[in-house]
């Protein structure tokens, strides 16, 4: 508006600015000077601004809160749970252990072939006795750790507050029994070599960890890695929507950002306000850091769980089911009435780590060589493993063979599965040659051989192998959470910082704009009353 | 014009937005039967105690009144139900209608096709065992029983102590059944076999004495020896275990998860589960579980599991 034009030419020109205005906002909302404009428009920025960061910092919490949940609440409960049973069912096979030891060392009187004959043999058996008490000791401070650790991650979940109070509970009654049976074993001096009531009693101790107490606790680490599970699921579908939402409101903001450009460029012929640009600036990246970071977050989920936490839980699971199985081994020599049937459940519960068909544990063993072999590319047996195939096109299956068939492995990790299998079937075979042994003694001293050779040894380097392959697994989970948290807590940071900068760079940018025009409207009055004056 | 480019696209990006929400809906084979308004539920009917249909589309057994406290569970009424009769032969197949290719169905004898009443099934419960290779056609929550197979004799019989005694005996399995080929080749028990049609013929060659005992899961021997209970005996040398399932889609993996949740508050007492209010029948100290066993089997003698059972976890 220049000086001295007239109240004509005002009027004339008022309806092409208010039409080009129009184009651009509203003009029936704002006030009608540009210093009213102004201000409305840049809080309208501002308020965009705090929109922006509303919409952004509500998607990262939500995504911390998912992992928190995988990362510190559900996934490590899923491993302590499956830590309990294998603590749990190795507490069983001590006892077990004790027993045997106590039938085989001459305390009951039972004729043993000359190893006695100096008395080192009962000894070592005392030692070995003792040795066996300490485990069952350990495992049991293993069971309270894991017990207490799924206690600890259980908060707000009332069904597994319930069942941890009755997995301790079980636990309880099963010392008790257990510190009987131990006593007894120690005392008992009659014709056999397990006593009935040894057996018996035992066999209530056992019944009662394996059928009230062990289901539990595997119940409530697969009701972890369901919880995850459907964490995920959900997690996958809210951050792509976040991630959307993110950029649209950026895009919102940048376009309120544009319109106020262009109306102090047209307001005060001026090519760009800088600080308006650097607004834009610091918008654009805290929207597409904000979209980039969720993504990076949903990915590092995905890989802590499908590449990390999956498959530790399921070993972890292979490795307490398998605990079990050698407390069946055990409990096969000690009670010979239920012999058949410990080696019925020791079968069947063998195939749960890994099944291929098999009727009895002599054709298992083979069939598992075979898919083994199969596997490794080794040379096998072919037309076993084609009969193998015609019973189950899909090869091995079970805990462990599925993770080994259908898992994506790293180098690492496939070399560990390899090195599993191969101990599994070392397991297998020192176990045939223990239900082979023509004597009582032979096979107790081939089941508690440590050796190589031994079952006990056998078993211990399956487990060992397994879990190296855990301590895999977990190093990916613990790795991409990590990875995950400092994404979350980088974008924790920025966030306000730069939402508040970018408010700050627009009352910088704007604030001047108005402090001139309203210097320029005053002089402008102060000179048109002068002329007036003059006039 | 920024303005104007906004009001372009506006409906693009809402509609974007409207997608990515509804992806992961669409995703699914099927739905889950938690988004069903009402199911479809697959028993036996030919298996006292278990299974068994009383008229026509009215069936009682425990397998049904877990199907039931199970689907109250995932929020069904009775009447939202619907129990039909499924064979043996063809549980994988009604699970698997409607969600796989035909090529992919599991074959099936034109007989039993055409004895079905229904094509698709959402829930088996029908004395079904869980095996892997089952586990890869249909996803099995629970088990919500482990039945083992056991052995059952004349009541004054008193020479059958456990499968081995059964050495130079007449067994008896059902027509189809695979529990007397355990015995004989799975324990290596030298035994005769006599194989007629169903079950119940069984019982009555063991009753007038022409089979020396029968042997397979102990809930199927409890549910046939109902009619005349003082007549058996049930030996109680479990050999094997049967993980009775519930059978389901494979795609339902949060159908799966529910049910579990639902045989897990199955096993514990209706007071750690709050819902025993209104008990004045004395039995708040037990399970719903527990009740039903001891309902349908408790005068067999047979010694009854009242622990939740271990899950093998949804595939």
């Amino acid at each position: 508006m220049s000086v001295g034009a007239t109240e004509a030419d005002t009027a004339a020109q008022r309806p092409n600015q208010q039409a080009r205005q129009a184009r651009l906002y509203p003009t029936r909302l704002m006030p009608s000077h540009t210093p009213g404009r102004l201000r409305w428009m840049s809080s309208i920025c501002v308020l965009a601004i705090v929109v922006l960061l509303a919409v952004t910092w509500s998607f990262v919490s939500w995504a911390q809160d998912s992992v928190t949940l995988i990362g510190s609440e559900a996934g490590p409960r899923a491993s302590s749970s499956a830590e309990l049973y294998h603590s749990l069912a190795e507490m069983d096979n001590q006892v077990a252990r004790v027993v045997l030891i106590d039938s085989t060392s001459g305390a009951n009187g039972v004729e043993q072939g000359g190893v006695e004959e100096n008395g080192q043999a009962t000894a070592d058996d005392d030692a070995t006795r003792a040795e066996a008490l300490s485990v069952y000791e350990e495992r049991r401070t293993e069971a309270n750790r894991a017990a207490l650790e799924t206690s600890s991650l259980t908060g707000g979940d009332d069904e597994a507050v319930a069942t941890m109070g009755e997995i301790l509970d079980g636990v309880g009654h099963y010392e008790r029994l257990a510190a009987e049976v131990l006593l007894l074993s120690a005392e008992s001096n009659g014709d056999e070599a397990v006593s009935a009531e040894v057996r018996e009693l035992y066999a209530e101790a056992t019944d009662h960890m394996r059928e009230e107490v062990l289901p539990k606790a595997y119940n409530l680490s697969l009701e972890s890695t369901s919880i995850i599970r459907a964490a995920n699921e959900e997690g996958d579908a809210t951050l792509r929507q976040g991630q959307l939402l993110v950029a649209l409101t950026g895009v919102v903001v940048i376009a309120t950002l544009v319109i106020l450009q262009f109306y102090v460029r047209s307001k005060f012929r001026r090519r760009l306000s800088p600080a308006l640009l650097a607004a834009s600036v610091v918008v654009a990246v805290v929207a597409a850091g904000t979209v980039n970071s969720l993504a990076a977050v949903s990915a590092d989920l995905r890989t802590a769980t499908d590449d990390g936490l999956d498959s530790e839980v399921r070993l972890a699971q292979a490795r307490a089911i398998s605990a079990a199985t050698s407390g069946d081994q055990t409990r096969y020599l000690i009670d010979g009435a239920r012999a058949d049937t410990y080696e019925q459940t020791y079968l069947e519960t063998s195939q749960s780590v890994l099944f291929v068909p098999g009727d009895n544990v002599d054709t298992f063993a083979e069939a598992a060589e075979v898919a083994v072999a199969e596997y490794r590319g080794e040379s096998h047996d072919t037309a076993l493993f084609d009969e193998i195939l015609e019973e189950q096109p899909d090869g091995m299956l079970g805990l462990l063979g599925e993770h080994a068939s259908t898992q994506r492995l790293t180098a690492e990790q496939q070399d560990g599965v390899e090195n599993v299998l191969e101990a599994y079937l070392q397991v297998r075979q020192a176990d045939l040659e223990m239900r082979d042994s023509s004597t009582l003694l032979d096979a107790a001293e081939l089941r508690l051989d440590e050796g190589d050779d031994g079952l006990a040894g056998a078993h211990s380097a399956y487990e060992a192998a397994l879990t190296e392959l855990i301590e895999i697994h977990n190093e990916t989970f613990v790795d991409a959470v990590d990875s995950a948290n400092s994404e979350l807590s980088l974008s924790n940071l920025l966030l306000p910082v730069g939402a508040v900068l970018a408010a700050a760079l627009v009352v910088f940018g704007v604030r001047p704009r108005i402090v001139e025009y309203t210097q320029n409207r005053r002089e402008t009055e102060r000179d048109g009353v002068r002329d007036a004056g003059h006039g | 014009m920024p303005a104007m480019v906004r009001r372009r696209y506006a409906p693009l990006l809402m509609a974007l937005a409207l997608a990515a929400s509804g992806c992961s809906a669409l995703a699914a084979e099927k739905e889950s039967i938690l988004d069903q308004e009402s199911l479809v539920i697959g028993v036996k009917g030919d298996q006292p105690g278990l299974g068994l249909e009383v008229s026509e589309g009215e069936f009682e057994g425990f397998d049904v009144d877990v199907a039931t406290y199970i689907a109250d569970h995932l929020g069904f009424e009775e009447s939202d139900l619907r129990f039909v009769e499924v064979p043996s032969a063809a549980r994988e197949y009604v699970l698997m209608k409607g969600e796989v290719p035909e090529e992919e169905l599991p074959d099936l004898e034109d007989e039993v096709i055409d004895a079905l009443e229904v094509d698709e099934v959402d829930m088996v419960i029908a004395t079904y065992s869980i095996t892997p290779a089952r586990g890869r056609m249909v996803n099995f929550a629970g088990p919500y029983y482990v039945a083992r197979q056991d052995i059952m004799v004349q009541a004054g019989d008193d020479s059958i102590d456990d499968v081995r005694d059964l050495d130079g005996t007449t067994i008896c399995q059902g027509a189809g059944s695979n529990s007397a080929n355990r015995i004989v080749e799975g324990r290596g028990v030298g035994a005769d076999i006599e194989e007629p049609p169903t079950y119940g013929e069984c019982f009555d060659l063991l009753e007038d004495g022409t089979i020396d005992a029968v042997s397979t899961d102990d809930l199927i021997l409890a549910g046939f020896a109902l009619d005349n209970p003082e007549a058996f005996r049930m030996v109680n040398a479990p050999f094997t275990a049967e993980r009775y399932g519930v059978g389901l889609r494979q795609s339902d993996v949060a159908g799966c998860e529910e049910v579990n949740r639902a045989i897990t508050s199955m096993y514990r007492t209706d007071a750690a589960n709050g819902t025993d209010e209104d008990d004045d029948s004395g039995e708040g100290g037990n399970s719903p579980a527990q009740q039903m066993l001891e309902q349908w089997f408790g005068e067999t003698g047979l010694e009854l599991t009242t622990s939740v059972p271990q899950f093998d976890g949804c595939g």
